[in-house]
C-alpha cells in the first residue's frame, strides 16, 4: 500500500486509514489517561528540561514534570475544549450565516454590521474582557473561543447559503410554503455541507491555539493542569537551552488538526461521489 | 475537389471510458459536414479534434486527423499554434461567454492575424471590416470599438465569425453557433453564416442538435450517438430517406415540432373525453405589472384567462416577459399592480399571504430538470412532500400515492429510492412532473420544460403532457420558445414580446393567420425540416 493511500484513502473512498488510526489513537488516550499515564501531570520528577530518563521518555518539561504524562493528560482537554468551542462556532456561525442570508435586506445588512464589528476586535484582547469579566471557567473560555470563531464561520455560511438559497428547489419549496426552518436545514444545509465542512476542518487548529493563547494569558485553562497549546508556550523558551520539549506537544496538535483534515477531505469525497454518481444510460 | 481534413479511426477516452468510438470521416475542400446528435453524442469532441484539442481530461487515445499532410492528434503544442486560428477556426456556442469581457472587439478580432504574422494591422482592420459587412453588420466600425457586454448576441455571433475568418482559414469548425440566440436573430445569423461560407469558399465541420438548421447550412450530415457514427450521407438525401432507425427516430422527433401552416387541429382539442365546453376559468391574471428591483417593468398590463381543463401556450424570445408570466401566477413574484383571480377568487399577491389551499392550486414545473430537484432528497422524498404538506398523508399511504404518480409519469416505481443524480435528465423531468401533480393543482404553470432537453427526449415529454391533460384535465400554462410545440399542444396561444401580449386567440387561428407583425416575423424565422427553407425566407442568397 502506498503512502498516498494511507493518508487519502484509496480511490476506492475508503476511509484513510493513519488519520483514523491516530484519531481512534488520541480518543482513546483522552479516556484511559489517569490508568497509562506513568506519572501525574504536576509532580516534579527530574530538572527542569531533563533529558528522557525512568521510563520519562519524552523528557521533563520546564518545571521538570514528565512530559508525555502531561500529553496524555493535555489530550482531555486539548481535544474535549477545541471540539466544544469548534461545535459551538459552527453552530452558531451557520445558523446566523443562514438566516441571514435567507432573510436579505436590512436584516442582512444589520446582522452583517454588526458581525463586521466583532470581527474587527482583537480576538485575544476580546477574549481576556470576556473570560475576566464572567470568571475564569473552562465553560466561559468554550464559549468564548466559540463566539469569536463563529464571527468567521458567519462569513462562509452567509456565503455559501445566499448561494444555496438561490436555487430552483428553494423556490419550488417556497411555493409549497414551507416554513423557514425547513427550508435552511433540509433544502439548504445538506448541500451546504462541503464547504463547511471544510471550514470546520481547517478551523480546529486555529481554535486550539487561540484557546491555548487566552490559556497562557493565564485565563482559561490553569496550571498545572496541562494544556497542548499552552505547554507549547511554556516550553518554548527551552528551545534556546537546546531542548527539545516543545516539539512534542507540537506534534500532538498537528496530528489531530492533521487527521481531523484528512478525514473531513475524505467524508467530503464520499458524499461528493454519492451526489455525482453519473447517470449511465 | 480534393480532400482536406481526414478523421482516421479517431478514438478520444477521458479516464472512465471513451467519449468517441473509431470515428473515420472524411472532409473535402470547401464542403460543410453537418455532425449531429444528442447531448454526449461526441459531437463538440469531434469538433475540437479537428483542431487537434482534447478538453482536460480528455485524450486523442488513438487513431490520425490527416490535415495537410500531417497527423493533428499527433502534432504537438507548437505544430498546432500553427494550424489553430489560422488553417482550422473555431465558432463557439455562446459568443456572450466566449469573448473576453474586458477587451474591445476589435483587439480580439485582431489577435489571430497579430500572432499569425498575416500582414499589418490596417490590411487587418480593413478585412475585419469588410467581414462583419457580409455578415451584415451595418456600422461595423464603430460596433467593433465596442465591448462585448454592449453587443446583444446575435450581434457577437457574427463578429466571432468575423474572428474566426481572419486568417483565412481552410476549415471552419462551428459548435452550435445559432443554438444561444432567439430564432428570430438565427434566420438573420443563418442566411449571413451561409453567404460567407459561400463567399470565403471555407470548408466547415457544423456541429448541431438542431435538424432543420442543419438542413439549411450542410452539404452532408452526419449522424452521431454514443460517440460513434450512425449514418452519412448527402443532406438532401439522408432527410428523406434516412437509412437507420435512429436517424428516423430524429427526423420524426424533429418534424413533429414543426409548425405546419395549414392549420392543422392541435391533437389535444379532437379528443373526445376533453370537455370541449370553456369551463369556468381557474386563473385570471387582469393588467398585471411586475418588475424585478426598481426598473423598468418585465411585465406590462398583461391579462390572461386559463380554463379549467384548457391549454394554454405562452410563446416568445428571450427577454419576452414569459418566464416572468410564470412566477407571477404562481406568486414567486408578487405583483406590482393588477390583479390575480384564482377560481374566481382574489389571490394575494406575495405568497406569504396565500392559504394551503391557493399554494395547492397553481403548481409550477422548470426548465433545467436538475436544477429543480434537491441534490440531496431522493425522488420519492420529493415527490412525497407535497403529499404530507397539502393532505397530510404519511408512511404507507403516502409510499403507495407515490408509486401511482411514478406510475403516472411513466417511471419505474424504484426511482422513488434514488437520488437525482441516478436519474437522466428526462427521468428528472418527469419525477418533476410527479411532484407538481402530486398536489393534484388546477393549474400546471410549465415553464420551458423540454428546453434544456434532447429532441426525442423532449418529444416523449410533451406526449406525456397531452396524455396526463386527457386524463387528468388539468389547466396548464406551457411556456415555451419554440412556437411548434406550441402550436401542436394548446388551445389558447398568447405571443409575448416586450413585456406585452401582442397576440392571443385559438391556437389554429393564429397560426395559420397571425395577425401582429411581430409574429408573423416570429413564425416565419422557425427553421423547416427542407433543405430549401433558407433559401426561400431569405432570396438574396446564392443558389
Amino acid at each position: 500500500m502506498n503512502i498516498a493511500r494511507i493518508f487519502h484513502g484509496g480511490r476506492t473512498g475508503s476511509v484513510p486509514k493513519l488519520p483514523l488510526i491516530v484519531i481512534v489513537l488520541w480518543i482513546l488516550v483522552a479516556l484511559a489517561a489517569p490508568w497509562i499515564a506513568p506519572w501525574s501531570q504536576r509532580e516534579i520528577i527530574g530538572d527542569p528540561y531533563g533529558v528522557p530518563q525512568h521510563g520519562a521518555i519524552l523528557g521533563m518539561d520546564y518545571f521538570g514534570r514528565d512530559m508525555l504524562s502531561r500529553i496524555i493528560f493535555g489530550s482531555r482537554t486539548t481535544i474535549v475544549l477545541a471540539v466544544a468551542a469548534n461545535l459551538i462556532a459552527s453552530g452558531v456561525g451557520i445558523t446566523i450565516g443562514f438566516f441571514s442570508a435567507y432573510a436579505k435586506g436590512w436584516i442582512d445588512e444589520a446582522i452583517g454590521r454588526v458581525m463586521d464589528g466583532l470581527m474587527a476586535l482583537p480576538t485575544i484582547m476580546f477574549a481576556l474582557v470576556c473570560v475576566s469579566a464572567l470568571g475564569s471557567s473552562e465553560m466561559v473560555l468554550v464559549c468564548t473561543v466559540g463566539l469569536i470563531e463563529s464571527v468567521r464561520v458567519y462569513r462562509v455560511a452567509r456565503a455559501v447559503g445566499l448561494d444555496n438559497l438561490a436555487r430552483d428547489y428553494v423556490d419550488l419549496a417556497h411555493l409549497r410554503g414551507e416554513s423557514v426552518f425547513w427550508i435552511l436545514f433540509r433544502e439548504a444545509l445538506p448541500n451546504a455541507y462541503p464547504p463547511l465542512l471544510t471550514d470546520f476542518g481547517v478551523r480546529f487548529a486555529a481554535t486550539v491555539m487561540l484557546l491555548s493563547a487566552v490559556s497562557f494569558l493565564g485565563l482559561g485553562v490553569q496550571p498545572p493542569a496541562a494544556d497542548w497549546g499552552m505547554m507549547v508556550r511554556e516550553n518554548l523558551a527551552g528551545l534556546r537551552l537546546g531542548s527539545i520539549a516543545a516539539v512534542f506537544p507540537a506534534l500532538a496538535i498537528f496530528s489531530v488538526t492533521f487527521s481531523a483534515n484528512k478525514l473531513v477531505d475524505w467524508f467530503l469525497r464520499r458524499s461528493q461521489r454519492d451526489i455525482s454518481t453519473e447517470f449511465l444510460a | 475537389m480534393s480532400e482536406l481534413m481526414r478523421f482516421e479511426n479517431l478514438n478520444v477516452s477521458v479516464s472512465s471510458g471513451t467519449l468517441v468510438n473509431d470515428f473515420s470521416l472524411s472532409v473535402q475542400q470547401g464542403e460543410v459536414v453537418a455532425l449531429i446528435g444528442e447531448s454526449g453524442a461526441g459531437k463538440s469532441t469531434i469538433g475540437l479534434a479537428a483542431l487537434g484539442y482534447a478538453r482536460a481530461g480528455c485524450r486523442l487515445a488513438s487513431g490520425r486527423i490527416m490535415f495537410r499532410g500531417s497527423d493533428l492528434a499527433r502534432i504537438g503544442q507548437r505544430g498546432a499554434r500553427l494550424v489553430r486560428g489560422a488553417k482550422v477556426a473555431y465558432i463557439a456556442q455562446s459568443a456572450a461567454t466566449a469573448f473576453n469581457p474586458a477587451i474591445r472587439i476589435v483587439d480580439q478580432i485582431m489577435e489571430a492575424t497579430a500572432v499569425h504574422g498575416k500582414g499589418n494591422r490596417r490590411v487587418a482592420y480593413g478585412r475585419a471590416l469588410e467581414l462583419a459587412r457580409s455578415m451584415g453588420l451595418g456600422a461595423a466600425d464603430e460596433m467593433m470599438r465596442r465591448f462585448p457586454h454592449e453587443l446583444s448576441g446575435g450581434q457577437l455571433q457574427r463578429l466571432m465569425t468575423v474572428m474566426a475568418l481572419m486568417c483565412r482559414p481552410e476549415l471552419l469548425v462551428l459548435d452550435e453557433p445559432t443554438t444561444a440566440i432567439d430564432v428570430t436573430t438565427q434566420l438573420g445569423v443563418l442566411a449571413s453564416l451561409k453567404r460567407i461560407i459561400q463567399q470565403e469558399k471555407v470548408a466547415c465541420l457544423y456541429i448541431s442538435h438542431d435538424l432543420a438548421v442543419v438542413a439549411q447550412m450542410a452539404d452532408r450530415i452526419v449522424v452521431l450517438r454514443h460517440g460513434g457514427k450512425v449514418e452519412e450521407g448527402e443532406a438532401r438525401q439522408l432527410l428523406t430517406s434516412p437509412q437507420c432507425d435512429y436517424t428516423r427516430e430524429l427526423i420524426a422527433a424533429a418534424s413533429a415540432g414543426l409548425s405546419n401552416r395549414t392549420a392543422e387541429a392541435p391533437v389535444a382539442s379532437s379528443e373526445p373525453d376533453v370537455p370541449d365546453a370553456p369551463g369556468a376559468p381557474v386563473l385570471e391574471i387582469r393588467h398585471a405589472v411586475a418588475r424585478y428591483g426598481r426598473g423598468k417593468p418585465t411585465l406590462n398590463d398583461v391579462s390572461l384567462t386559463v380554463r379549467r381543463g384548457e391549454f394554454v401556450a405562452i410563446v416568445g424570445e428571450s427577454g419576452s416577459g414569459k418566464s416572468t408570466l410564470a412566477r407571477v401566477a404562481t406568486g414567486l413574484l408578487p405583483i406590482a399592480s393588477g390583479e390575480l383571480l384564482l377560481n374566481g377568487r382574489p389571490l394575494a399577491p406575495s405568497l406569504r399571504r396565500r392559504g394551503m389551499e391557493e399554494l395547492r392550486g397553481v403548481q409550477l414545473v422548470l426548465q433545467h430538470p436538475d436544477l429543480a430537484l434537491n441534490p440531496r432528497i431522493t425522488v420519492g422524498a420529493a415527490i412525497g412532500r407535497p403529499l404530507e404538506r397539502y393532505f397530510g398523508l404519511k408512511g404507507a399511504a403516502r409510499e403507495k400515492r407515490v408509486a401511482e404518480l411514478l406510475r403516472l409519469v411513466e417511471l419505474p416505481e424504484e426511482v422513488a429510492q434514488r437520488l437525482p443524480s441516478q436519474l437522466s435528465g428526462g427521468q428528472k423531468q418527469r419525477a418533476n412532473l410527479a411532484r407538481a401533480l402530486a398536489a393534484e393543482p388546477d393549474l400546471l404553470v410549465c415553464d420551458e420544460v423540454t428546453a434544456a432537453l434532447d429532441s426525442i427526449v423532449s418529444s416523449r415529454i410533451l406526449a406525456l403532457l397531452s396524455t396526463l391533460r386527457r386524463q387528468l384535465g388539468t389547466a396548464c400554462i406551457f411556456i415555451t420558445h419554440d412556437v411548434s410545440k406550441a402550436s401542436k399542444l394548446a388551445d389558447q396561444i398568447y405571443v409575448m414580446h416586450q413585456g406585452q401580449v401582442v397576440e392571443s386567440g385559438q391556437s389554429p387561428e393564429v397560426v395559420a393567420h397571425p395577425q401582429h407583425p411581430y409574429t408573423q416575423a416570429l413564425f416565419n424565422s422557425i427553421p423547416e425540416l427542407r433543405t430549401d427553407w433558407l433559401k426561400e425566407r431569405m432570396p438574396g442568397l446564392a443558389a
